[in-house]
């Protein structure tokens, strides 16, 4: 009973994400890829277990529990670099908007925009 | 030398400094007229204090690093036409004096770029920990930028118009200290080093880099050598 829920619920979710962004080729098939080792893994889990022994890494859930922690850090370096590419965007408007209005301290000692 | 200070400008960026900016302003202005903190989004009254203290403000809506805020001051200066620019931290650690020595040892050398040396002057009151910090991050800066410096991430810096038109800040936060030394040497700028004295107090403590931070300074910098942006 597991097994349909599992499979609807990854394909409903690949779905989503696939119609609510526009995604690069490379995205794409990374997500097709992550959500399709999941569905086989889903359906044929003695997979699992016979490609860890091929990789020495014991058994077939140590092998998934490696396999979502890269994808994790390869999330995680995607979202970073965003961000720093928005932070250079952020930094140019902000120091254009102080250069524009400079304060200066006037002669009589009140302060204001120059 | 008072009157080349009195043609130079002097860079303060400030984040929530309000407490002790006045002060500093007032002790840098006795010496150099041209002084301009750059308030980097602060909460508190750092912009009204610094304006109060007769320094020209710039103020950054949100807070972006001190890297981000040292780069806006010298875009400022340079288009006020400044022939000298020095960089001076807001939380009361720099002596304004050190000011004439740098300014001394640009025009007995002809530097390009002057840095302020904690090591060939004086850090008072500067804890193990710290002590411990700067060294790691000295081994480090020597490496990564290949210059022979004798200190790093001290905030008191001289800059010519030549140097500094060419030096460009991308580190936003604290990895531009190293950043500023890879350029030098990328660009092949004379540098010189002075003596010059820090004084650590409680609030400097409280207010300056820690432990953590260097995990941040040490991902903006591999960030920015695996990028290629500079």
């Amino acid at each position: 009973m597991i097994v349909p829920i599992l499979l609807i619920g990854l394909a409903l979710i690949l779905a989503y994400v696939g119609s609510h962004r526009n995604l690069s080729k490379s995205k794409l098939l990374f997500l097709v890829t992550f959500f399709g080792i999941g569905a086989v893994m889903i359906l044929w889990p003695e997979l699992a277990n016979r490609f860890a022994g091929i990789l020495h890494v014991g058994r077939g859930a140590d092998l998934l529990l490696y396999f979502t922690v890269l994808c994790g850090v390869l999330v995680a370096a995607n979202f970073y670099f965003r961000f720093k590419q928005n932070e250079q965007v952020l930094i140019t408007i902000v120091r254009q908007l102080a250069l524009l209005t400079p304060m200066r301290p006037p002669e009589d000692g009140s302060c204001e925009n120059s | 030398m008072r009157e080349f200070l009195k043609s130079a400008w002097v860079i303060i960026p400030a984040y929530q400094e309000a407490k002790i900016l006045r002060h500093v302003v007032e002790g840098v202005l006795r010496l150099a007229p041209r002084v301009v903190v750059v308030d980097d989004g602060s909460a508190d009254e750092t912009a009204q204090e610094a304006l109060a203290a007769g320094a020209t403000v710039l103020r950054h809506v949100v807070n972006l690093g001190q890297g981000a805020a040292l780069q806006t001051g010298i875009d400022y200066a340079l288009s006020q036409g400044a022939d000298f620019l020095f960089t001076f931290d807001a939380d009361g650690q720099h002596s304004a004096e050190s000011l004439a020595v740098m300014a001394d040892v640009q025009q007995r050398t002809g530097a390009d770029v002057v840095l302020g040396s904690r090591t060939l002057g004086n850090a008072d009151g500067i804890p193990k920990a710290r002590q411990l910090l700067l060294k790691a991050a000295l081994t480090f800066t020597r490496r990564h930028a290949q210059l022979r410096v004798t200190d790093t991430h001290n905030g008191l810096r001289m800059f010519t118009r030549k140097a500094a038109l060419r030096i460009r800040i991308s580190q936003a936060r604290m990895a531009h200290a190293s950043e500023i030394l890879l350029q030098i040497r990328q660009l092949g700028l004379h540098f010189e080093e002075a003596p010059v004295t820090v004084h650590y107090t409680d609030y400097s403590l409280a207010k300056g880099q820690k432990m953590e931070d260097a995990f941040r300074v040490l991902t903006d910098i591999l960030y920015t050598s695996w990028t290629g942006d500079v």
